[in-house]
């Protein structure tokens, strides 16, 4: 049987069939949730976030062009599901506990004498998810499309209708930024990980 | 690193290389610019590793929308879809899987009913008295540990259940004769990666936490199956898998319970079908085969109890369907032994029959880490989790004081008999006996020992500040190296987001090398235990010292790995070293979860220990003490095999040693991995044993055989020789025995009494009823008698989980209550018809009237949880 295509399927559940929504939500839930999650920080609004998204998808869906290949309506719905995940991000980021919230957080670590230098107790996971919370949100957004969407400047500039030249800059600024945070973990895992290096070798070797 | 003298331009040109976003003349061009520019190139490398870290650490995220939120939005779907023509169902149904579905409906149903009608009773805290706080002070002189207040996991039915409930709620399985209900099923029964998904769990405890964390205890069941349920745990271990030989009852359900069909000559047909298609019988194909199905269904009462219930009329499906789902788990499955029935019910050990099986066959198993993680949790004002006692742990843990060996044996064998402390009328001396089976390895003196070559890797993540764990561990090497002579050597290795070499392999000689490494342990970062153990290994390979112990000790606090820790992987590592002739043991610092599962697979793996250190005195006991037993193996692959006479024993079960049991026919097969045995180490294996009546008729037999199997430990193979096993005998006869528990050796009463609190902690259907004030009472007096300080810090234990053990022990649930009867009244009729040919009418009638009494009264409280009956 040939795979219905998003385009199909939102029309099938315009049409009242509910099976074909819930293939479009299990297509699409995976990369939404890792994009709310990247731009939330992990937290428990991630999953809430999604949900609204496709509730959204439900009530407004958006008007795919007929006759589309399936690998095209499926990037037009991605692209569209990821511009609603992420103003659904920034609605969440900008309501006013959780702002007050963040800079809380934000101030507590720089106020601690060499900042990301005393990473104590906690895992390299929040050293990282901390330094992304600390990024301005537009290069958190282009720097997720481009480091774990795997998405090129060109496609990044129109997912996000910014130019290609914005969404360099935003990259380069991002990272630039990310590694001076992260600069203390990196010292480390360079100093090791090759440990497993031919040790397949030593045990053969006595 | 400053990289001030990067301009922004270029950094994003660089970027943009990175990226793959420069083509032609630009690439060349930059490509030229970095070749002459080392600042440019050290940034290119920190910004790769920095998008690596990205990459690799991102924020998780789940993989999908849980089950409530995806009820919620196929409620609204459903909604907007009400509101407009077309086909109306739920997403789940797809439509192949609706045959699939509704046969496997059963299943995943009665998981639900775990959730909304049964209570688990998981992670109780307990009050914190403040004798526990004084316990926790004794044990922490200099203050290096903390008790600090801990989150427990979170119940797990906040998933699974709750999805379900809220489906319900809305509406989505109301009707089980419609494809909906059917296709909720489908949903969950198909995806049990979904199913399984734990609320918030940490990457790398996986997806065995996730099954302890819906109560199911340990690995594997000694029959095979996959996995097991504890106590009062109604449902199906494995989401998602139908047992082949369950296909009968669910088709039955199917036709009887669920589909609404009152067909009942059809169902039987069709049953038959099944039944035929599966024993590949051809002559059923037409002959007698309606009769397989008609005994079967009458067998399970389903035709009377459907006929009693049809006339219930529609508002009581649910229950109905919630009740049969109940009944089917509380009979015997085809071809199950009462002793699986058991386990399937209760998670433990049941009776087995020596005159069908004589024969208990188990790997040893000196480990003593599940005693002193309970111990902390104890003590910290937690009852620990059922999964995670581990009773044959604690029976270790109480020094038993076996006969050693003479003569030059490697092990003593020693065998003792006497009332047991459990069951009904445990006062007075029990209805029951307890046999213990004692083996005692030789002592080995230290100055006949062989030298140790000793490679440690030690965490140094920042989670090892917390409570001076690093610090424990620096004592702990000290004292170590205190007792350790010049030709012994260590290494050091550390690591925390990367593994690090601190120490190559050096001489104890050396002190003031060794301290150097000790001292500049730091902790702080991530934990990779991957690339520790990793280095560890290949440290060890390098360093092998022929004619030495080669050992590589693994000491973490077990938090917050990092990365994807490739487990299996690691145990292969650990059983590759161990060829090679390297341990591993693995020594748990002050955890606060129990990932201790790990630790002691990986111990396992590599034929070493698992120990569990959070005070300056386990450290003592668990390193210096113990330390000719830790570190000197005497036996390798260590079975014992325990032969009961049939004629004197009715029926016995082993306490514990749940996961280490061996196939019987594979006791002789020395490929079989077992347990390691060190010096003077003593493993302790009990049997509660129901005599015969009329046993003491035949005396003069043998009541016990005790047959212990093992290999000479590497260090003792000369080059090439072959790794022959070596088996010792050892017969028990019943003799004198003292009429009261009491009256037994210290030993043994402090093992049984060990095993018996460890099976309250369990929650273990063996001490239903028992009493743990008795169990108090016995480890006090016994402690008065012997000042003996583990019979001392026993009681105490007691003492302070009593407040709350109790309550978690009652069963509260009343329709889990009446589950349980009915469980137990199935279990103790299959029981009797294995072991009896003589099942009179009269017997029949009686069961039978007993089956339908309890099986009514189940059905009274699942009416009644429905609020259909007072």
């Amino acid at each position: 049987m040939e795979e219905t295509n998003d385009q199909q399927l939102l029309a099938a559940f315009a049409a009242g069939d509910v099976a074909a929504f819930g293939q479009l939500v299990d297509r699409h839930q995976a990369s939404c949730l890792k994009l709310a999650a990247f731009l939330l920080g992990g937290r428990a609004e991630v999953e809430d976030t999604v949900q609204e998204v496709f509730l959204k998808l439900m009530q407004k869906p958006p008007a795919l062009p007929n006759g589309q290949d399936s690998e095209a309506s499926f990037a037009i719905l991605s692209a569209w599901l990821h511009r609603v995940t992420r103003n659904a991000c920034m609605d969440v980021l900008r309501s006013e506990t959780r702002r007050n919230r963040r800079e809380k957080e934000v101030a507590s670590v720089e106020a601690t004498p060499g900042g990301q230098n005393t990473i104590d107790a906690a895992d390299t996971r929040s050293a990282v998810e901390r330094s992304l919370q600390r990024l301005p949100e537009d290069q958190r957004e282009v720097l997720f499309l481009r480091l774990l969407a795997d998405r090129s400047y060109r496609e990044i500039a129109e997912m996000t209708g910014k130019k290609a030249g914005t969404v360099g800059w935003l990259i380069s600024t991002g990272l630039r930024a990310l590694s001076e945070d992260l600069e203390p973990l990196l010292g480390m895992r360079r100093a090791g990980g090759s440990a497993s290096t031919g040790i397949q070798a030593l045990f053969q070797s006595i | 690193m400053k990289n001030d003298n990067i301009t922004n331009e270029q950094h994003k040109r660089l970027c943009a290389y990175l990226f793959g976003e420069l083509e032609g003349d630009e690439r060349a061009s930059f490509e030229v610019e970095l070749s002459g520019n080392d600042e440019l190139i050290a940034e290119k490398t920190r910004i790769e590793a920095s998008m690596n870290l990205v990459r690799e650490f991102a924020p998780e995220a789940p993989a999908a929308l849980s089950e409530g939120m995806r009820a919620s939005l196929a409620a609204a779907a459903a909604k907007a879809g009400r509101a407009r023509p077309g086909p109306k169902l739920a997403w789940y149904s797809h439509p192949g899987l609706q045959v699939a579905a509704a046969t496997v409906v059963a299943v995943f149903a009665f998981s639900a009913l775990d959730s909304r009608l049964l209570d688990n009773g998981l992670g109780v805290r307990l009050a914190r008295s403040t004798s526990g706080g004084e316990v926790a002070m004794r044990e922490l002189p200099t203050g290096a540990l903390k008790a600090e207040p801990r989150m427990k996991d979170p119940r797990p039915e906040a998933e699974g259940g709750g999805g379900l409930l809220e489906m319900e709620r809305l509406g989505y399985s109301g009707g089980l004769t419609t494809g909906e209900g059917q296709g909720n099923a489908a949903n969950r029964l198909f995806r049990p990666e979904e199913e399984s998904k734990p609320p918030k769990v940490s990457q790398v405890k996986g997806k065995i936490e996730v099954l302890e964390g819906l109560g199911y205890i340990g690995d594997a069941s000694p029959s095979g199956a996959p996995s097991h349920q504890a106590w009062g745990g109604l449902s199906e271990a494995t989401p998602g898998m139908i047992p082949e030989t369950q296909t009968g009852v669910f088709f039955a359900d199917l036709e009887l319970g669920f589909s609404g069909s009152s067909d009942k000559a059809a169902a039987r047909e069709r049953m038959a079908k099944l039944e035929s298609a599966k024993a590949g019988d051809a002559e059923n194909e037409e002959g007698d085969l309606t009769d397989v199905a008609e005994a079967a269904l009458e067998a399970m009462g389903y035709f009377d109890d459907y006929d009693s219930l049809l006339t219930r009329g529609p508002a009581d499906t649910d229950a109905r369907a919630e009740y049969f789902r109940i009944l089917q788990h509380c009979g015997p499955r085809a071809g199950e032994k009462p002793s699986a029935m058991h386990y399937r019910y209760w998670g433990d050990n049941g009776y087995e029959f020596p005159m069908h099986d004589a024969l208990s066959t188990f790997a040893v198993d000196v480990d003593t880490a599940s005693y002193t993680l309970a111990r902390r949790y104890l003590q910290d004002g937690y009852l620990p989790e059922r999964a995670q006692i581990r009773t044959e742990e604690f029976v270790n843990y109480a020094t038993p004081d076996l006969v050693a060996p003479t003569n030059g044996d490697v092990f003593g064998v020693s065998m003792e008999l006497a009332p047991s402390p459990f069951g009904p009328n445990a006062e007075n001396g029990g209805e029951h006996m307890l046999l213990r089976v004692g083996v005692r390895g030789m002592e080995v003196d230290k100055s006949e020992r062989e030298p140790v070559s000793l490679t440690f890797v030690v965490d140094v993540s920042g989670s090892m500040k917390t409570d001076n764990r690093l610090e424990l561990v620096k004592h702990s090497l000290r004292l170590l190296v205190g007792e350790l002579r010049p030709s012994d050597s260590i290494a050091l290795v550390t690591f925390n987001n990367s593994a690090k070499r601190v120490l190559d392999m050096t001489s104890v000689g050396n002190g003031a090398a060794i301290e150097r490494a000790l001292f500049d342990m730091v902790a702080d970062g991530g934990t990779n235990a991957e690339a520790g153990l990793t280095l560890g290994f290949a440290e060890a390979v390098v360093a092998y010292t022929p004619g030495a112990q080669n050992r590589v000790v693994f000491l973490s606090d077990g938090v917050g790995n990092i990365g994807e820790t490739n487990e299996k992987q690691l145990l292969e590592d650990a059983r590759r070293a161990r060829e090679k002739g390297i341990y591993l043991n693995t020594i748990g610092f002050g955890m606060t979860n129990h990932n201790d599962r790990f630790l002691e697979q990986l111990a396992n793996g590599g034929d070493g220990l698992c120990n569990y250190v959070d005070s300056p005195d386990e450290a003592q006991r668990a390193l210096v003490d113990n330390f000719t037993g830790a570190f000197q193996t005497i036996a390798r692959d260590v079975k014992i095999q325990v032969e009961f006479d049939k004629n004197q024993v009715l029926s016995y079960r082993q306490l514990g040693y749940e996961n280490r049991a061996i196939a019987d026919s594979d006791f002789r097969n020395d490929k079989v991995d077992a347990g390691e045995i060190g010096a003077g180490h003593q493993v302790v294996a009990l049997y509660e044993i129901a005599l015969r009546d009329g046993w003491a008729e035949t005396r003069p037999a043998p009541l016990a055989t005790a047959r212990v199997r093992y290999k000479a430990p590497f260090g003792h193979l000369e080059e090439g020789a072959e790794d022959k096993a070596t088996e010792i005998t050892s017969s028990f006869h019943f003799g004198e025995t003292s009429g009261q528990f009491d009256g037994a050796s210290i030993g043994f009463q402090k093992s049984a009494l060990a095993a018996q609190f460890a099976e309250f902690l369990r929650r273990s259907s063996h001490v239903k009823g028992d009493s743990v004030s008795l169990l108090r009472y016995r480890l006090e007096s016994l402690a008065k008698t012997t000042n003996d300080p583990e019979l001392i810090e026993l009681s105490a234990l007691v003492q302070l989980a009593q407040p709350q053990l109790e309550p978690a022990l009652l069963v509260e649930n009343q329709v889990r209550q009446r589950a349980d009867d009915l469980q137990r009244f199935e279990y103790e009729c299959e029981s009797y018809t294995y072991t009896h040919d003589d099942t009179t009418e009269e017997w029949l009638a009686k069961t039978t009237a007993t089956r339908s009494h309890l099986r009514e009264e189940l059905r009274r409280e699942v009416y009644r949880a429905y609020g259909l009956e007072r």
